[in-house]
Order: C-alpha cells, then structure tokens, then sequence
C-alpha cells in the first residue's frame, strides 16, 4: 500500500500512517485497497487456470489430480467472480469513482465503507484458508451445486473446504452490503448541484444500477448459503433428497431438494454477471467517448439500455436450468425474457459504434482494452443467443461452449473494462502517467491470447468436450482433440504473459512514471477537476458546480474540443444548456 | 471507415482554471445531508426483505411436499405477536408525544416499548425451550427446520434493533433527543414488526 503514498493531506488535517492508508476512511484509499486485492486474486486465480490449461494440454504431465483439478476449477471461478472481478469495480473503481465524478467529497457513510473492505479481505482470506483445508478447497465448482456439496463425504473437497467456501461467501455477502448501501445512497443524495440525473457520467450509471443488483441479490446468495451450511451442520434436508448412497452408504437425510439451491443459486448468479458488466459498459462508454473526442451517441438511450437490463436480469436465471428439468412452458418463458436481455445489449453496441464512426481516434492502451471490450462482448454475447434458446441448450450445456461464451462475454469483457478503467484513471489515482508502450503489449498479447483460448472453445463444445472433467482421454474421440487444447494453452500463456507486462506496469509507473497533471485525456467529467492524486476531501476551496452534460466532445462554436462540466457557461464562452 | 487517426498524443490541456480561494480546506466539507441515514436505513430494509422472501420461498416450495409434517403450534407465539405490535404502537406514541412537546410521556412511552421488545425475545425463546421439551429439533422435520431457522434469523435481526433501541433510550434519559434519529430508528422498528406477522403467516397458516 506503500503505493498510494502521492496523497498529500492539508497541514491542518495530517494523520498517522495507519489511520491514512490502512484504516482510512477516505474513499480513494479504500478504493485503492480494493483494486490492489483484487489483482493479487487475480494474478492466484490466473496461476490455477493456467495449471488446469497445461493439465487439459499434457495431460501425461501429472501436474494436477483429480480432486485437484476439481479443486482449482472450483477455486479459480470463485476468485474470478467473486475476489476479482466484483470487487474491482463495486469495490474498486465503484469507490474511487462516485464520489469523485458527482461532486461529494466522500461518501454517505464513510465508516461503513471502510469496513466494508475489511470485511472482504476476511472473506478473502477464509477463502484462501481452504488451500491447507485436510481434503483441500471445494471440488463443487463455483456454483457449489449440492448433494456434492452438502455432504462431507461425497468428494475430497467437499469437507472443511467447502465449508470455508460457504463461510466465506457469507462474509463475502455481507460486504457487499455494506458497500451498495454506501454507493446507492450516496449517488442518490451526495450530488453536486446542477448534477442531474440526466448528467451523471455513464461509469455512474453503471454502478449505480449494479449496486442495486447486488443489493437485492447478494441476500438471496445468502440465504442459500446459510440453508445449506445447516444441512452440513445442523441435520436438517433443505437440499438433500432422500435415498443418496454416498460410498456405499445410505444418507438419513430425505426429502430435500437439490433444485432449490439451483433457483436461488442462478437468482444471484444471473443478476451477478450484470453486476460486473453494467460498470464496465460504463467505463467503455467514458473512454470511447474521450479518445474518440465525440459525446456518446444516444445518451439516453444508453441510460435506458442499462435500467431495462437490470430489470430483466431478474427474470432470466431459469436459462441456467434448462436440464435440470422444468416445465416446458416454464422453459419457454426463461428463453423468452433471455433473448429479450439481449436487445438492450445490442442497443448498446450499436451506439458504441455510432460514437466511434468518424470519431478523431486516439488510440491509447485505454481506448484499446475498450475496443477490445466491445469485440469480446459480441463474439461472447452473440452465442448467448444460441444458448438461451432451451432446444440448443441441452446438448450445449455444460460443455467448453459454455465456457468459452461465458469467458469472453461476461469474464474477458468485464476484465478489459477493468484494464480500461486502470490505464485510464492511473494517473488520478496516483499522479503518474502509465507506460503506454508495455501498455501496447499487454493489449496485443492480452488480445490474441483471449481469441486464441476462448474461441476455439466453441469447437471443442460443439466436438462434446465436456466442462470439469479431469480425464476427457478417457473417451477416444474426445481424445483427438488434444492438439486443439494444447493451441489454447499456449494461448492462454500470452494472456498470463500480458497479466506480467501488466503488473511490471503498474509497479514501475507507480514509482517512476511521469508526473500526471490535473487532466492529462482532456476529459470532461468532474474527477479531472481535482488534482492528480486528489487530497481528502477531493478539491480544495469549493466542491465544483456542474453547467452541462457528461460528454460535451467536439461542441461547435467552442474554444476547446472539450467542454468540461465544471465550466461555468461565461468561462467556456457559449450559452449556458437550458 | 472514414475515420482520421490522430498520430500524436492529444495536446497539452489549457492552463486549469484559477485555483478557488483557500478558506475553505476542511477535508470532509459539510456533512452529508440528513436524508442519508434514512435513505440508507431503506435500502437495508430491502436487501433483508429480499434475504426473508428467499427462506420463505423455499419454505412454501417444502410445504406442498409429502414429508410436510406440521408441529404443534407454541400458544406463547400469541403473546409474542402481541409484545411486538405493542411495542410498535407505543413507539409511535412516543414519537406522538414528542411532538407535543410532551418530554415525560415521550421518554416512558419509549421505554415501554424497547421493554416490550425485549419481552418479545423472551417469548420467541420460551417457543425454543417448548418445542425442544417435546423433542423437537432443527432436524426433526421440515417444518421445524423452517420455524428455528426464520424465527432465529428474526430475532438476530431484531437483537441488532434492541441494541440500537437500548442506545436511544439512554441517550433520552440525559436529555439528548433527536426526532429525526427516532424517525430512523421507526422505520427499522416497524419493519421487524410487520416482517414477524408475515412470517407467522408464513409458518402456521
Ligand atoms: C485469463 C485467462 C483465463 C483462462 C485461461 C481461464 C481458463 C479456465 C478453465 C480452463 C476453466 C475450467 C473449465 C472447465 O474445466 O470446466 C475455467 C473455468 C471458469 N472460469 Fe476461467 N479462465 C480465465 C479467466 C477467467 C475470468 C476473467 C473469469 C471471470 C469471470 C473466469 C471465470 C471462470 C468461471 C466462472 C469458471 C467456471 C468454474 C466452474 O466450473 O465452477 N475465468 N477457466
Ligand atoms: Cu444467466
């Protein structure tokens, strides 16, 4: 953390290390401390993918068992998700961003926010606890799916592990809370005056609607866990049938159902990949906006998108179900409201587009990881169609098209809006400039690397390769594919390769990368306002007023080709928006 | 496309606008306004609504099940039910009588109910001991497994609320009284109410 030393407090308010950098209530350390963990979960959740790539590749090379493999699929899904990807934006840039961009000079509740990341580091390290777990970590997969998971005797990992996993997850919960509380609230009524609804940035927009998701989803994720942690614990059967045979065994359990845990699972876990998604489409929005030097095209449209995507994001988790058996007509409903999802979507994209054509394009590593966003986000999002559609599904469910769709869609997007946000705010945070050059070579590598792995993973599907199994040589004609899996792993070595470059970055930059000034994009919303690192309390003298919209790119008539928002219309030199 | 490719960096920003005067350097500027609290004591509301209609979902899913066994019905729940929409009456009483000015009344109307509360708990665990005389545990049956676990979560719910009655209380008796803190406190009070008899109806209708 010594990293984030640059801010300078007024003398008058000077504090102690711990209570500046560790114990900080202040929303840019918090922030800070969040993105740092999560690329630390990211870098371990990176390491177990690539020991599971080389076991697919060379499977002779014995570098993982079975219950091993098991284990780091289980754990790497859960990193990514969980510690990684979630916490970056609605922990990370969901903290450095919202306060900042609307014009407060914290949060609505800064004591909460603070613990709200203690809280996550706990349930990071409970989760890593279970790596020296007798039986090691869950062998369940992210999803945790009893009976695997509710009785101790059905896999190595489902033992102590696995309860760790539930414990974590629960804590895990429970900061999650505390942090949309804050987010919600705050852009709610912490706004600076003149920053309408219709004038927050789209980064806003973005957390503003995933914080709700997660506020009204991250309970259900917890309910289930604790039923389920009393069916290990307590004897009771919400989830365990009657009749299983676990090692020759009769469970006394009876009557439960493994299907409940699968509704109220896929009721989080829908609405979870929207989580990480809507903060990233904002990022994308911002950036494309700047390096393009053009307001984002349909702004309210792009606000509309959002909102109808976090409501029907309520009423799609059936497509996660499709074998497990339900009601044709039930089926049919979760096909319809999927594919329904996937308007808005396209809204989206078209409108991204529209900002670039005849866009001044400026291509820094930014704007890159955004372009990037939109291509992965398409070649993932469009098999999404084929999937949602109950008749396709079932045999495509549970093989590597699932995973390669879910990968590049929802994982390989999100993480580029993250890259994105880092290249592009870095300098804020920090008040020193990125190298843009080893920035270049993350891209490429992190570019081919991702199209390398992930999209022959839709041959491999439709091939019959099946997802979480260890031994896929068993069956001969899954065999033969063994020169596509070691093409995807040497693939996947590039993104591994470009995740170094990254950290190499990161760290050099923060210690001797080129002093930042206040604006160095030349952008427009209230963030670049404030100094580079801003101090507590974000501006000195008054908090900025807002005059205009969000993305005021290339205005006619003005004197810049950008017209902040802070500007009042006498200093910008055109008629004040009405 | 037709697009034009800038080659070089953008160029350097103008020069920031003038820095503002410095008077005002406190780091954490003026307090959030007041609406915050409330606005955030809603949105807790919600997400512990959300986490109760997920055990009661699947509390109605078991019920249509065959092993469904119903236990005998604990009569204290009754006198439960009624501890707990006393206390949110003389609640509101008390908020009633603060606004009249009404000191005296406010603060033994305000102690009546954080008492009813706390006997409300008493209750909740006299249905504990009851049922387990009769031999009734968490894993006995469906319906006892839903009735420990939604009462339990209820009352730790409702733990949390006496705390933070209990630091209003004290806080009255020396004289420190903050309608709008009370209002707060209304709002969470009054939800642990409404959300007992929802359960109630929940379990035994
Ligand atoms: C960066 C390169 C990555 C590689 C090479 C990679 C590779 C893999 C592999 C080999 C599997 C196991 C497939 C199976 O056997 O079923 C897997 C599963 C998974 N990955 Fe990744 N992954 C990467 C990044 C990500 C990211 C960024 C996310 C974030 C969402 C993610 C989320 C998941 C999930 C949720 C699973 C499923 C776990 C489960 O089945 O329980 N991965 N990944
Ligand atoms: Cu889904």
């Amino acid at each position: 953390m010594a990293a984030a030393t640059e801010l300078h407090v007024p003398e008058a308010h000077r504090e102690s290390f711990w209570t500046r950098y560790v114990f900080s209530q202040d929303h840019k350390v918090i922030g800070i401390q969040y993105l740092l963990t999560s690329f630390v979960m990211l870098l371990i959740g990176g390491a177990l993918a690539m020991a599971m790539r080389v076991n697919l590749a060379w499977p002779q090379s014995g570098i993982l068992q079975a219950d091993q493999y098991l284990a780091a699929v289980s754990m790497h899904g859960t990193l990514m998700v969980f510690f990684v990807l979630t916490p970056a934006l609605l922990g990370g840039f969901a903290n450095f961003l919202v306060p900042l961009k609307i014009g407060a000079r914290d949060m609505a509740f800064p004591f909460i926010n603070m613990l709200s990341y203690w809280v996550f580091l706990l349930s990071a390290l409970v989760l890593l606890a279970s790596f020296f777990a007798p039986g090691g970590p869950l062998n369940s997969g992210w999803t945790a799916y009893p009976p695997l998971s509710a009785l101790p005797q059905a896999a190595p990992g489902s033992g102590l592990g696995q309860s760790l996993w539930l414990v974590s997850i629960a804590i895990f919960c429970v900061s999650s809370l505390l942090g949309s509380l804050n987010y919600i609230t705050t852009i709610l009524v912490m706004r600076t005056p003149g920053m309408r609804l219709g004038r927050l940035p789209l980064t806003v927009w973005g957390i503003f609607l995933a914080a709700i998701l997660a506020l009204l989803t991250f309970p259900v994720l917890m309910a289930a866990g604790i039923l389920l942690l009393f069916d290990r614990h307590a004897g009771t059967s919400f989830f365990i049938p009657a009749g299983l045979v676990v090692g020759g065994e009769v469970i006394r359990h009876t009557g439960g159902n493994p299907l409940l845990w699968q509704h109220l699972f896929w009721f989080f876990g829908h609405p979870e990949v929207y989580i990480v998604i809507l903060p990233p489409m904002g990022i994308v929005s911002d950036v494309i906006a700047n390096f393009a030097r053009k307001p984002i095209f349909g702004y309210p449209a792009m606000v509309g998108s959002m909102v109808a995507i976090t409501v029907l994001s309520f009423l799609v988790w059936g497509h996660h179900m499709f074998v497990s058996g339900m009601h044709p007509l039930l089926g049919t409903g979760f096909a319809i409201t999927t594919l329904l999802i996937g308007t808005p979507s396209a809204v989206k994209t078209f409108n991204w587009l529209v900002t670039l054509w005849r866009g001044k394009l400026y291509f820094s590593t930014a704007m890159l990881f955004a372009l990037g966003f939109i291509s992965t986000f398409v070649a993932g999002g469009l098999t999404g169609i084929f999937l949602g559609n109950a008749a396709v599904d079932i045999p495509l469910h549970d093989t590597f098209f699932v995973v390669g769709h879910f990968h590049l869609v929802m994982g390989v997007a999100a993480l580029f809006g993250i890259f994105a946000g880092t290249y592009f705010w870095f300098p804020k945070m920090f008040g020193r400039m990125m190298d843009e050059r080893l920035g270049r070579v993350h891209f490429w590598l992190s570019i081919l690397g991702v199209y390398g792995t992930f999209f022959p993973m839709y041959y491999l599907g439709l091939a019959g390769m099946h997802r979480r199994i260890f031994n896929y040589q068993a069956f001969p004609y899954l065999a033969k594919l063994q020169p596509v899996q070691v093409f995807i792993t040497l693939s996947a070595f590039l993104i591994f390769l470009g995740g170094l470059v990254f950290a190499y970055n990161l760290f050099t930059s923060l210690a001797n990368g080129p002093r930042a000034d206040r604006n160095p994009w030349r952008a427009t919303t209230l963030e670049w306002f404030a100094d580079s690192p801003p101090p507590h309390g974000n501006w000195h003298g008054d908090a900025p007023r807002v005059y205009r919209g969000p993305y005021e790119y290339s205005v006619p008539g003005a004197r810049e080709d950008y017209l902040p928002q802070w500007l009042s219309p006498v200093e910008a030199g055109v008629e004040a928006e009405h | 496309m037709a697009v034009t490719v800038r080659e070089v960096a953008p160029p350097p920003p103008p020069k920031p606008p003038a820095e503002p005067p410095h008077e005002d350097r406190r780091p954490e500027g003026p307090p959030p306004p007041r609406v915050a609290t409330r606005v955030g004591i809603w949105l807790f509301v919600g997400a512990v609504t959300l986490f109760f209609l997920a055990l009661t979902s699947a509390l109605l899913a078991r019920a249509e099940g065959l092993d469904w066994v119903r236990i005998p019905f604990p009569r204290i729940l009754w006198g439960s039910t009624a501890a707990i929409l006393s206390s949110s009456f003389a609640l509101e009483q008390a908020r009633r009588a603060l606004g009249k000015g009404d000191g005296k009344r406010f603060r033994g109307r305000l102690q009546l109910a954080a008492l009813l509360g706390g006997g409300f708990l008493a209750a909740q665990f006299t249905a504990w001991r009851e049922l387990s005389h009769h031999g009734l545990s968490l894993a006995n049956s469906p319906h006892t497994a839903y009735f420990y676990l939604l009462t339990g979560a209820h009352a730790a719910h409702l733990l949390g609320g006496l705390a933070w009655f209990g630091a209003l209380v004290r806080r009255a008796r020396r004289g420190q009284v903050d309608p709008e803190r009370i209002a707060d406190f209304a709002v969470y009070w009054h939800f642990l109410a409404g959300l007992w008899v929802y359960l109630f109806a929940v379990l035994f209708l």
